[in-house]
């Protein structure tokens, strides 16, 4: 079973690492500016000068496309840290304190998850000023509770094991059982967990950008390319929607086939 | 070597907001002597408290009354370093094999984390303490790079004896250690822990709802119901001429050999 676990990582890790080689890397082949505009050839289709066309300024889409890329795993990575250093330190916390500070903790955990979360990330995008890092912020705090109640649940799910009192009994302090025996099996969860909230963000991103709330205008982002591009599809300038849109659909459909995969593997609890 | 004075524990009592909530009494006034070499069984129906008994015993949780005492020394209230030669010297072999060996970890690891913690082993002794002890339980060396998930109940019960024994103690406490295996194996299982106990100059404080094993396996048995201590004496006197009506039934209840 482990063998066939890790054999179905294949794909999604392929998917992964095919996206992030184009984004990263495509800018070495393709060095158009992608903020230059060039009023000679607005709206241009698909060609070989320009593999994804040209908006209507001029600006070389497959340019934006791959900045745009670089925007999203940029914000994938800060709201899947940002959400997880806190918010694991917090359900760790209150699983170790238990009582009033655990009560207290989770309550307010319950609190920020009763906000639909692309709510949530619009009122602190829109409270502190909008624009693309306000946004970032709000995602993140969105994905607290995510974290926050795996964390606690996983830490006193390990915590009520024999196993763990058997480590008490053999003299092991608080830390070493916290190091031993829950972090690997925290932490797995937690990687489970920080794989799909990274899809989560790329998309709930590219929404609020979508809406004007995220990244602005002219801000390469694939959000905000849909959002400039959507007045063209229906007279028949596909490709300014089509690219970023298929973007998005990629960067999310391959996270979360990784998550998805890393929690059958990882998540076996090791009986393979 | 080790005693109980009086101990009592009760669980429930005042819930969050006030609410009353039912108390419940797990152990009544037990008292108890464990001597070197000898195993004491303590025999109950789940819920008598047996199992809180045994927590007591290895002081996972502390009891609201009465003392544990071992080596004529009062543990009941120690913790940290003063507490380090009790850990040494008491260990407990749990009924979930499965539950008691962290399922993450291959056999190696599981048999270093008491070398780990002893701190007094040097590790290029390692390999060879934990061969030998791999040896003394009948398990072979290939299992070392197993997860307990691919073993056999009655393996990884052995694993968590071994585990046990690494310590070096001078108590165990088996709380239900064949309860959970088939019949045939459960009698390896405690041909083993009489073997080690010959061997290693042993003490057991054996928990076990099965009669039968009881008989067979212990010195003195206890009789718990409901918290309380309902009888004590040889295990031979006992199933001779039980006293309580409690244990009358008890043994009435036994299934008869064919």
């Amino acid at each position: 079973m482990e063998q066939g676990g890790y054999r179905s990582l294949r794909i999604p890790a392929v998917l992964c690492l095919a996206l992030a080689a184009v984004v990263l890397g495509g800018g070495l082949f393709w060095p158009l500016d992608p903020l230059a505009m060039d009023f000679t050839t607005t709206l241009a289709a698909p060609s070989l000068a320009h593999p994804m066309g040209t908006d209507a300024t001029g600006r070389d889409v497959l340019a934006r496309f791959l900045a745009g890329g670089r925007l999203s795993l940029l914000v994938g990575t800060v709201v899947m840290f940002g959400g997880l250093v806190p918010g694991a330190l917090l359900g760790l916390l209150a699983a170790r304190t238990g009582g009033a500070l655990d009560l207290i903790l989770m309550r307010i955990i319950d609190g920020i998850a009763a906000f639909p979360p692309i709510l949530l990330a619009m009122a602190v995008a829109i409270g502190l000023g909008g624009g693309l890092w306000t946004a970032v912020l709000g995602v993140a705090i969105s994905t607290l509770p995510f974290y926050a109640r795996l964390m606690r649940s996983e830490v006193l799910r390990v915590q009520s094991y024999p196993f763990v009192e058997a480590a008490e009994s053999m003299g092991a302090s608080p830390g070493f059982i916290l190091v031993w025996h829950i972090a690997p099996h925290a932490g797995s969860t937690m990687l489970v967990q920080s794989a799909s909230v990274f899809g989560y963000a790329i998309i709930t991103l590219a929404g609020l950008g979508f809406v004007g709330l995220g990244a602005q205008i002219p801000t390469p982002e694939w959000g905000v390319m849909i959002t400039g591009g959507m007045q063209y599809a229906l007279t028949g300038q596909w490709w300014l929607t089509i690219f970023p849109g298929f973007g998005i659909l990629f960067a999310v459909v391959a996270t979360n086939l990784l998550a998805d995969r890393l929690s059958d593997v990882l998540g076996g609890r090791g009986d393979a | 070597m080790l005693e109980l004075q009086a101990v009592r524990k009760s669980f429930g009592g005042a819930g969050i907001f006030g609410k009353a909530r039912l108390k419940t009494l797990a152990v009544a006034d037990i008292s108890l002597t464990l001597g070197t070499g000898q195993t004491l069984g303590i025999v109950g129906e789940s819920g008598s408290g047996k199992s809180t008994l045994a927590r007591i015993a290895l002081r996972l949780i502390a009891p609201d009354a009465g003392h544990v005492i071992f080596e004529g020394n009062r543990v009941t209230h120690l913790s940290g370093l003063a507490l380090i030669p009790f850990r040494r010297a008491v260990q407990p072999v749990f009924q979930d094999a499965a539950g008691a060996l962290d399922p993450r970890m291959k056999v190696r690891r599981i048999l270093s984390e008491p070398l780990v913690l002893r701190k007094d082993v040097a590790r290029s002794d390692w390999p060879g303490r934990i061969d030998r002890i791999m040896e003394a339980v009948g398990l072979p060396l290939e299992l070392l790079g197993r997860r307990p998930g691919t073993l056999s109940g009655g393996q990884r019960q052995r694993v968590g004896i071994a585990r046990a024994l690494l310590m070096e103690p001078k108590v165990l406490i088996l709380d239900e250690p064949v309860s959970a295996l088939d019949v045939s194996v459960q009698a390896q299982i405690l041909n083993l822990l009489v073997d080690l106990q010959r061997d290693f100059g042993l003490s057991y404080l054996f928990v076990t709802h099965d009669l039968a094993v009881a008989e067979y396996f212990c010195d003195d048995i206890l009789v718990m119901h409901l918290g309380r201590q309902v009888e004590f004496g040889s295990a031979e006197s006992l199933f001779r001429a039980p006293d309580a009506d409690y244990t009358r039934r008890l043994i009435a209840a036994m299934p008869r050999e064919l």
